[in-house]
């Protein structure tokens, strides 16, 4: 008999959730002031550049350059030791944001700070979560 | 002048004391017991009785187990200042503030500042007791987004710091690994650290990989223990035991992290704008200070506070720190009792408790010629809180 670790799920939060259900779309939706115009990840309540409270979901392009990456060596978790050394990345999205996040479909693509990247999403039990390759 | 460092707070209090029990793989004895152990040898350190305390600062480490009911285990009665302190790493150093602050105000006169932890146990290593650390505190549901990316912990988050460092200023693993051996230096001179074979820059680079960049010999310890200090004012400590570890100057800075683009709080850290404070308070500049005792929880950690005190320009922290100038011998002595990387890891306590040690004159083969001034940092979350003391030999 062989039993399958599974990877940890996310548990949206009620702030989150229109991040979690557009993920779910093929969506990378994040949060935009609707007074000043600046977007931002994670979810707040009120924006951190002009603190105003009236904001909207948008959705991203999607399109993003790489900031920083490291290579999980450590094992952690079970359910990723198949994988592991794993990359995690800091992105820079197109509109502004940064998101801790992975990298996937690497290929032999030398990584670098400023690297062009593309969205794309990755199957987390119920939920899909935004992943990111070379573009 | 809100924002200034108001220098009428320079040398008025002091360290007068400083506890520190057996550290490390001790599976048998609770954060209560090390923490009341600390609290009494500290006491013991400055020639004071329990009932000398009219203050009690507590911070408690992973394991938790302390809070304000801490009195009543030292049995304490009418104490005039006691609070559950916690800023992470920046804690130790933040609690040495609000003491000096409270005594200076005239709320109290001899305060006792204690952290202690216990995350080790028989059946889990270092990297499981940490594993979620630096995910606890965001905001909610988040952490488990990071946990699905196989983010989990301090580890994941400071090598990507160190890695941003390295991309944009060309900072190598090699200028991290100089780190390390100058502080296992160090620590080869500590009767307490719990790492003192000598090691070289190969040893480094042959050590593994926990997150690369960082390698095991970049990622401090973890202990079980508990580190004590006792602040009380600089005309009473004058009387008491040990020579006194004047307050000089003190500082925090705390960047947060909009995750917006522009900000770059893991290489520009708080350590700056608690610097500019700390300096201006003890009026002097980076150039006085004799040593350092950096809060070393990797060796980025030190590199980057390095940088950000200004004792040499953004980005130049690699080449600042290859040639030995960190260990013994070096101009710029840091971490001088091994450091969290390999003495023991008491957050900020470890870098606070050398710092007493060597202004006390009580380190030995590792004691330093000139303790002057000694900057004492503490870092906590990924680069996100910062506090600093500015401690020296002469009140002024």
């Amino acid at each position: 008999m062989t039993e399958t670790v599974q990877k940890p799920v996310p548990t949206p939060s009620p702030d989150a959730q229109p991040f979690y259900d557009g993920a779910k779309q093929g969506q990378l939706m994040i949060q935009r002031c609707n007074a000043c115009g600046v977007c931002r990840f994670v979810a707040r309540t009120r924006c951190a550049e002009c603190g105003s409270p009236d904001f909207a979901w948008v959705r991203a392009s999607g399109r993003a350059t790489l900031i920083s990456w490291a290579h999980v060596h450590q094992k952690y978790h079970p359910a990723f030791l198949a994988e592991t050394p794993y990359p995690i990345a800091m992105v820079e999205l197109e509109e502004g944001p940064r998101m801790v996040t992975s990298l996937v479909q690497l290929g032999n693509t030398a990584l670098r700070a400023g690297l062009p990247l593309q969205v794309v999403f990755d199957d987390a039990g119920e939920w899909k979560i935004p992943k990111f390759r070379p573009a | 002048m809100p924002g200034n460092g108001n220098e009428s707070i320079r040398g008025k209090c002091a360290i007068a004391g400083v506890g520190i029990t057996e550290m490390g793989k001790i599976y048998d004895r609770s954060v209560n017991d090390f923490a009341t152990e600390a609290i009494f040898l500290a006491l013991d350190n400055a020639g004071l009785k329990a009932s000398d305390l009219d203050g009690l600062l507590i911070n408690s480490g992973l394991e938790g187990g302390l809070s304000p009911a801490f009195q009543n285990t030292l049995g304490l009665k009418d104490l005039r200042l006691l609070n559950h302190m916690n800023a992470f790493g920046a804690t130790a150093a933040s609690m040495v503030q609000f003491a000096a602050l409270a005594i200076d105000a005239g709320m109290a006169n001899t305060v006792a500042c204690v952290f202690a932890d216990a995350p080790l146990k028989p059946d889990r290593g270092a990297g499981d007791a940490y594993k979620s650390r630096g995910v606890a505190s965001l905001p909610e549901g988040y952490a488990s987004l990071m946990w699905a990316y196989g983010y989990f912990g301090a580890n994941c988050g400071y090598a990507l710091a160190a890695r941003r460092h390295m991309e944009l200023y060309g900072t190598t693993s090699e200028q991290l690994g100089a780190i390390a051996v100058s502080q296992r230096a160090w620590a080869t001179m500590n009767p307490r650290a719990q790492m003192r074979t000598p090691i070289t820059l190969a040893d480094h680079q042959a050590s593994r990989y926990v997150v690369e960049p960082l390698r095991l010999l970049d990622c401090c310890l973890v202990s079980n223990g508990g580190v004590a200090v006792i602040v009380t004012s600089a005309e009473r400590a004058r009387d008491l035991k040990q020579k006194p570890a004047y307050v000089l100057g003190m500082g925090q800075g705390h960047p947060g992290d909009p995750q917006q683009a522009g900000y770059e709080p893991q290489v520009n850290t708080g350590a700056r704008q608690a610097g500019q404070t700390a300096f201006r308070m003890a009026g002097i500049a980076p150039q006085d200070i004799r040593a350092c005792e950096i809060y070393d929880c990797y060796t980025y950690t030190v590199l980057v506070t390095l940088e950000d005190y200004g004792f040499c320009p953004k980005g130049e922290g690699g080449a600042f720190v290859q040639n030995g100038k960190l260990g013994p011998g070096g101009s710029l002595p840091t971490n001088t009792g091994g450091g969290q990387l390999s003495s023991f890891y008491m957050w900020g306590m470890t870098p606070l408790s050398e710092a007493v040690l060597q202004l006390q004159g009580q380190c030995g083969e590792r004691q330093i010629a000139d303790s002057r001034y000694v900057l004492v940092t503490g870092n906590g979350g990924i680069l996100s809180y910062h506090g600093c003391l500015i401690l020296g030999s002469e009140p002024n």
